[in-house]
């Protein structure tokens, strides 16, 4: 009888967890939906462009930038040699920069951790430098944006299937639509449920598309940030304190993130205002 | 002439001491001046107000208050959006001390003229 | 006649300077205690805002700002900026229950 109690309270236990748990391509769906519901005039495969995507003037002006010399330019061709100069070729992770590009973020069961690409750009090239390399601009920004670039057109694929994956991107998603800092905001509060709207004369970028064309140059920066940097910006704008780039938090935010973008193509058109 | 020059810099000493704090005063910021500015109400990011330059579009314009909002329900709103929505947007301004209760009173007043 | 004026004015323009500068001029040199307290709440909700990755942009900068006043001798307002320092710790842990559940709308 106490058997059949425990297993009955345990099999209880386990449905209250997994419907706890987010389904990743359940949510994916709905967060596509809501976009076709709020941007309608918008094409699913547009979503890489951002604000291009929703307004036709800055749109104008984007093709301009990409259709010259674009600012990234210069420090795309340094990442490609930095690649090689600081043999991160030599690592497994990232032998093959298109395949690394794709892989990344993925849940690590050794670990139980999120891996980044920036993670492991920083981790390869401290076992070939035995130097530490930063996590949000400069050298980092610049040799992830020339790997993301050998992606570019494949389409992000985020995989989110043992019972530590889906813990993570949990996590990863309540941090995304969980209100914070002194204006009590959300990422989703500007970039889901306003997104194409205005902030005085910015139009809000839609999170879906957000992670195809990362690590970004912003013209705002005068050069190339990682995702996490931009992670790191919108928490001031809420008056939040902003994590350390590759902390956890914001490894699991990415993984959500990511995986709402799952379709989508990686673009080597990385320019941001 | 010593007592008169004493006298005068006496005077001129009252004259910093009084005109300091009214000088301040002075340049206090009105409830327009708060709403406008960026750092402060910054209330263009997201509302529509006639006269402001460059207004965002994710709120609902600031027109016919008066109709919409008696003086204490509007301060309530400003002060705390997320009491009557909890899904709101909108910083509560009073709640977390973005404003003085004194700036919220400012802006509250200017923003029920509009 | 002219001394009494002068006394007089002199007395209402330091006044009107007192009310003016408010709380955030240091009129009682006494005993620490008060900051002391003051400051200890400040840190403590500050580090359990740290902890949970729920900490507000300029409280760290307040508590820091507060220490400097407190040492410069100005209690009042070192007072006064660190109970500021301890609402926004307060908010930010009113927040924390709700983050961690959130999702989204639709």
């Amino acid at each position: 009888m106490k058997k059949l109690i425990t297993a009955v309270v345990s099999l209880g236990l386990m449905v209250g967890a997994t419907s706890a748990i987010a389904d990743m391509e359940s949510d994916r769906k709905a967060f596509v939906g809501h976009f076709k519901s709020v941007l309608p005039n918008v094409e699913f495969a547009d979503f890489t462009n951002g604000v291009y995507a929703v307004d036709e003037g800055s749109r104008e002006q984007f093709e301009e930038i990409l259709d010259g010399i674009p600012p990234y330019e210069e420090a795309l061709e340094k990442g490609a040699d930095e690649f090689l100069k600081f043999g991160l070729n030599k690592c497994a992770s990232l032998a093959d920069p298109a395949a690394a590009r794709i892989k990344h973020p993925y849940f690590d069961e050794a670990s139980q951790q999120v891996v980044t690409l920036e993670g492991a750009i920083k981790k390869c090239y401290n076992q070939q430098t035995g130097k530490k390399l930063g996590s949000s601009k400069g050298k980092i920004a610049r040799i992830s944006a020339w790997i993301s670039d050998q992606a570019a057109g494949e389409k992000i694929n985020v995989i989110v299937e043992s019972a530590g994956a889906k813990a993570a991107y949990a996590k990863g998603k309540a941090t995304f639509y969980a209100k914070r800092g002194q204006f009590n905001m959300s990422c989703a509060d500007c970039h889901v449920y306003n997104a194409g709207k205005k902030a005085r004369a910015d139009i809000l970028s839609p999170a879906l598309g957000h992670t195809t064309h990362v690590p970004m140059y912003r013209a705002k920066w005068a050069g190339l940030g990682t995702l996490h940097r931009r992670y790191g910006g919108c928490y001031k704008n809420m008056r939040a304190k902003p994590l350390k780039s590759q902390t956890e938090t914001y490894r699991n935010m990415e993984f959500f993130h990511q995986a709402m973008s799952n379709g989508l193509e990686i673009t080597d058109a990385r320019y941001r205002k | 002439m010593k007592k008169i020059i004493s006298s005068i810099s006496a005077v001129a000493t009252l004259a910093v001491l009084f005109v300091m704090p009214l000088e301040a005063g002075a340049k206090e910021m009105s409830g327009k001046d708060l709403a406008f500015n960026r750092k402060l109400g910054n209330c263009l990011a997201c509302h529509m107000i006639v006269g402001g330059g460059q207004p965002g579009n994710i709120a609902p314009p600031l027109v016919a208050m008066k109709a919409r909002f008696t003086r204490d329900a509007l301060r309530a709103q400003i002060w705390d959006a997320t009491a009557k929505n909890p899904n709101s947007m909108m910083p509560p301004f009073g709640k977390h001390k973005a404003l003085t209760e004194g700036q919220i009173d400012k802006i509250t007043d200017y923003i029920h003229t509009l | 006649m002219k001394k009494v004026l002068i006394t007089v004015l002199s007395v209402f323009a330091l006044t009107a300077q007192a009310d003016f500068l408010g709380d955030s001029h240091n009129w009682n040199k006494g005993s620490s205690d008060p900051f002391k307290s003051a400051i200890a709440a400040a840190e403590t909700g500050y580090k359990a805002n740290l902890a949970v990755n729920m900490a507000w942009r300029d409280t760290g900068k307040m508590i820091k700002e507060a220490k400097k006043l407190q040492a410069s001798g100005k209690t009042a307002a070192a007072v006064a900026l660190a109970n500021k320092a301890h609402t926004q710790t307060v908010n930010a842990t009113a927040q924390t229950p709700l983050a961690a559940i959130a999702g989204p709308l639709f």
